[in-house]
């Protein structure tokens, strides 16, 4: 169900930058980050243990830490050997007409998220429809209400990124009570930080003619 | 036969003999259902109990439990014999019920009559439906109308097993029938070749529609269940209210929920703002179910589903209508689905009867489901599965889900 968006490695990019240039700034930016977490921790373990509240399970959690921190700047190189950075992924659910539930789709996250970020969707807009236009549709609803049938959650490692569609009703009467008419539609699922939106995923969901009136 | 106790790790703890109840009848219902040969396909230990085993193990079972089962057993096995004209399980039959079977056409025009002369209400001379001899094999339970379910501290702890000694006492349809026959409660006899039905036999059960379907194309099953009650109306309410449903053998947990204020889950009702059982209501209801294959595994879903129920006690009529929300994942094979089905659509309705015969029923019923198993695999991994083997459980849901819908339905009969 995840499908590539396009290879990211080609050189020079639209700003003129060399490929060379590129890595070498994300290997800046990745070990600015290390460093920066190396210099917090520490200040934060000399301060407790002045206050002589430093104790063996924070001494095991910041060692955990540290361990963590080393690892992910390891890979750095790696990552930028592989030349390529994580697709936004697509998830392509096909919902038949009978279908109230459509189980999970997931992909991995083409981006790494802080803890606590959760994430969000927008309303699935059915394509070919002309969204901005006034006044009623030409055909049904042109839009599927994300905060009625549409779930998206981080899996508990924070790496996946879990979508569901719920709620969609069983037969033609019902699936148009609940503004769910045949058709294939698009919407986005995305991270706010702070007033930043990360993109994590299109959602495409192909809604077949119900078999039942 | 030894049976599995609930210290097994593969099997939740639950009540005692609850896992030993659920396998039994899944047997039962299994092997009575030409549909239930789609078990075979089950890994190994998946696979039923055999028969035999299951109703010997009816009869091991622990305190009102063996009452219980014994009363689906025998409607589901003397639907077989006398609704499907199904010769092959007089034996089993009157295994169960501890009787000797001589003539199988004597023992079918003797359990006929013993049925027709004790449900009152009857038509004389009327063939026998799967609602009769379900109203005669249910009406003799203890049904107490549904109360509010204690807290998790206030529950008592759960005893250890004690199984009572077979055979069974004489009640119910066992008892009908040695009142009937004449006969005495001895050795059940070997099994006796199955004969061959005669055309009008034949008609008759073609006639007779079965109670479950499923679409070959779509793989939705329909369970219609029409069936009539002599309960009180207020009963009728608070049993029918989805909200009773559990916690059951087959319903561990059941409970009213409401969406969060992000919309983004539910949390279960406080007691304080529910509505009282058999009053209106109109919301989710988380519920989780659950059956199991055999005495070692179990399988179970947890869904959340749209409920509108509404009683008119003025006009007598109840009317439940039920949607699936979304469901949250189940257990299958000792592994863990993110999904389970996807479908789960019905209704229940009930009407009074115009001017009812004199200890006849007193209201009309319909309970209609529609449910449809998620596919197993997501062909995401190798080794590629045969075609369409993910789809086993809709293949056998006319006889699970006919299992459940007889556990809720069965509470109707008074």
């Amino acid at each position: 169900m995840t499908t590539t968006t396009g290879d990211t490695s080609s050189a020079p990019s639209g700003t003129g930058t060399t490929t060379a240039v590129h890595r070498l700034d994300e290997f800046l930016k990745a070990s600015t980050s290390f460093w920066q977490d190396q210099l917090g921790r520490w200040t934060g373990i000399l301060q407790k243990v002045r206050a002589g509240t430093y104790d063996s399970t924070q001494w095991m959690q910041d060692t955990l830490g540290m361990v963590d921190a080393w690892i992910d700047l390891a890979t750095v190189p790696f990552q930028l050997a592989a030349g390529r950075e994580n697709p936004l992924p697509t998830l392509l659910f096909v919902v038949d007409g009978d279908a109230e539930f459509s189980p999970p789709g997931d992909a991995a996250t083409n981006i790494f998220l802080p803890p606590g970020v959760t994430p969000e969707v927008s309303d699935l807009y059915r394509v070919g429809d002309d969204i901005l236009a006034g006044g009623p549709p030409v055909s049904g609803s042109r839009t599927i209400s994300s905060r009625a049938h549409v779930r998206a959650r981080l899996s508990p490692e924070g790496d996946r990124v879990v979508v569901t569609l719920v709620d969609i009703g069983r037969g033609r009467s019902v699936r148009e009570q609940k503004g769910i008419f045949p058709g294939l539609y698009a919407g986005a699922v995305f991270a706010r930080e702070g007033s930043e939106r990360r993109p994590l995923a299109i959602i495409c969901a192909l809604f077949e003619e119900p078999t039942l009136p | 036969m030894a049976i599995t106790r609930q210290s097994d790790s593969f099997l939740p703890e639950r009540d005692p003999g609850v896992h030993e109840y659920r396998a039994s009848l899944l047997s039962v219902f299994l092997h009575t259902d030409p549909r239930g040969d789609a078990s075979l396909a089950l890994p190994p230990e998946m696979q039923p109990l055999p028969l035999s085993e299951a109703i010997e193990l009816i009869h091991q079972l622990p305190g009102g439990r063996t009452e219980e089962a014994l009363a689906t057993a025998e409607f589901k096995l003397a639907s077989a014999v006398l609704v499907e004209q199904r010769d092959e399980f007089i034996h089993h039959l009157a295994n169960l019920l501890g009787v000797e079977v001589g003539d199988p056409a004597a023992f079918r025009r003797a359990l006929t009559e013993s049925i027709q002369e004790t449900v009152p209400g009857q038509i004389p001379g009327r063939f026998l439906s799967y609602d009769d001899i379900r109203n005669f094999a249910y009406r003799g339970l203890a049904n107490p109308a549904p109360t509010e379910p204690p807290p998790p501290t206030e529950q008592t702890p759960v005893p250890p097993l004690v199984y009572p000694v077979y055979p069974t006492r004489e009640r119910g349809l066992r008892k009908a029938l040695l009142q009937v026959m004449g006969l005495t409660a001895k050795t059940p006899t070997p099994p006796e070749e199955a004969r061959v039905r005669s055309a009008p036999q034949a008609a008759r059960f073609l006639t007779s529609r079965p109670e479950s379907t499923v679409d070959l194309e779509t793989l939705v099953t329909t369970v219609d269940i029409p069936s009539e009650s002599r309960c009180d109306f207020a009963l009728l309410a608070r049993t029918l209210d989805p909200r009773s449903w559990g916690p059951s053998p087959f319903w561990p947990e059941c409970f009213q929920v409401e969406p969060t204020p992000d919309g983004r889950g539910f949390v279960p009702v406080p007691a304080a703002k529910a509505t009282l059982r058999g009053t209106d209501w109109h919301g989710a209801l988380f519920e989780h179910v659950e059956w199991n294959w055999n005495t070692f595994r179990a399988a179970s879903f947890r869904n959340f589903l749209n409920i509108d129920y509404t009683v008119d006690e003025p006009h007598q009529t109840i009317d439940m209508r039920f949607s699936l929300f979304s469901c949250e994942g189940s257990e299958l094979f000792v592994v863990s689905f993110d999904r389970g089905i996807d479908v789960d659509a019905g209704f229940q309705t009930v009407a009074p009867i115009p001017n009812p015969r004199a200890g006849g029923p007193r209201f009309q019923l319909r309970t209609v489901k529609n449910i449809r198993y998620s596919d197993l695999l997501d062909r995401r991994t190798r080794p590629p599965a045969a075609l369409g083997s993910g789809q086993i459980l809709s293949h056998l849901a006319p006889v699970v889900v006919g299992l459940w819908m007889n556990e809720l339905v069965k509470k109707l009969y008074c």
